[in-house]
């Protein structure tokens, strides 16, 4: 019998960021070693969380922030899954997961880890960005962007039907000034890891359903104003880096597209074809 | 009446253009070059008939009375999602 007073450190990488998560059960423990695997690894964290199971809650699977407070180093969020309190000038930090069925505690850690990666890429330039993520040849990749509901993940697996590798189908990594994305550990409906875990940036699709497959250009600033409206999570941007944002992801809006299509793999023939042209 | 940005807007321009953020509902709105053009006027209060002197300055091959029509839908709109306020 294990004694649940363990602290072992789970170091997860997602992108250009690592969290120690300093684990304060075996239940812990395995609920991360099982939620992050393909993600944990021997690098320098970023920061440190120490994490710890809280109230048991009833059998649902809550998603909901209800605040967020930032006054200078510190970070406090309030949330129905986790409660965080953060020091970006020491990088330690402290956070409680609601407990309940093993799948409750797993989203609960995925959640709390959702809302710290999008924290910490902000400090470095970086979003998470509601997209699938489908690679293509010279580890190039194309991602298609647009909110829950939008098909990201159609797209990946019709994709995948169709011999393409995939980053992800719901969050993915952008370093909008280097025109490099990530794969995340934070799946949509495929519920799959995707087999590439980093690619340059070629073009970016702004998705909606349609009959027919269509690109679209469009300007730049409805571009720069989807790619915002789709970083995660934009209602808890601090107001005063709002602009900040919107200037990263600005040099992103000259390979940004509209994509108009139907449920089916004719999608990529339209983007290849456009491509072509735009490269003529 | 007079019109002015409502000051909880998040925004910035991007190549002659605008993107507004309104942080408590996470609206996000792009504007055009006209846009974006009355919405930096707008940082100080102005009537319709300042910001269609404005636009006709710039866009002089335009009738006055469609610039009008144009301010007022821009007006309509960005009202309508409190992105801007009256004085």
């Amino acid at each position: 019998m294990r004694s649940g007073a363990i602290d072992s450190l789970q170091i997860v990488t997602v992108g250009p960021i690592s969290v120690g998560i300093q684990l304060s059960s075996g239940r812990l423990e395995a609920a991360a070693a099982r939620r992050f695997a393909g993600f944990l690894s021997d690098e320098k964290p970023d920061l440190v969380i120490k994490l710890q199971e809280g109230a048991a809650q009833p059998d649902s699977i809550p998603i909901e922030i209800q605040s967020v407070e930032r006054r200078g180093s510190l970070l406090k969020m309030q949330a129905d899954f986790a409660s965080l309190d953060l020091d970006f000038d020491s990088c330690l930090g402290c956070a409680t997961v609601i407990t309940g069925s093993d799948a409750q505690l797993r989203n609960a850690i995925d959640n709390l880890m959702r809302f710290l990666v999008s924290q910490l890429l902000l400090e470095r330039r970086a979003v998470l960005l509601h997209a699938a993520g489908v690679a293509i040849e010279d580890g190039g990749a194309i991602l298609f962007v647009g909110p829950n509901g939008a098909g990201k993940s159609t797209i990946a697996r019709l994709s995948l039907e169709s011999g393409y590798g995939i980053l992800g189908d719901d969050l993915i990594v952008v370093e909008p000034e280097t025109r490099t994305c990530y794969a995340t550990p934070f799946m949509g409906e495929l519920q799959i890891i995707g087999a590439v875990q980093v690619a340059t940036i070629r073009s970016i699709f702004l998705i909606e359903q349609a009959g027919q497959h269509q690109v679209l250009p469009i300007a730049s600033a409805e571009a720069v104003g989807a790619l915002v409206a789709q970083a995660q999570p934009l209602g808890f941007v601090d107001r005063g880096r709002i602009p900040d944002l919107i200037g990263w992801v600005s040099p992103l809006a000259p390979i940004c597209r509209r994509l108009r299509f139907r449920k089916d793999s004719g999608f990529w023939e339209v983007i290849l074809s456009s491509s072509a042209n735009t490269a003529k | 009446m007079r019109y002015i940005q409502n000051k909880d807007v998040a925004w910035r321009m991007v190549d002659h253009e605008a993107v507004l953020v309104e942080p408590t509902t996470s609206l996000v709105v792009g504007l055009s070059t006209s846009g974006a053009l009355l919405w930096e006027f707008l940082e100080n209060a102005h009537t319709v008939d300042e910001m269609v002197d404005l636009l006709q300055q710039r866009f002089d091959d335009q009738l006055r009375e469609q610039l009008q029509t144009d301010t007022q839908a821009f007006l309509d709109e960005l009202m309508r999602e409190s992105l801007l306020v009256e004085t």
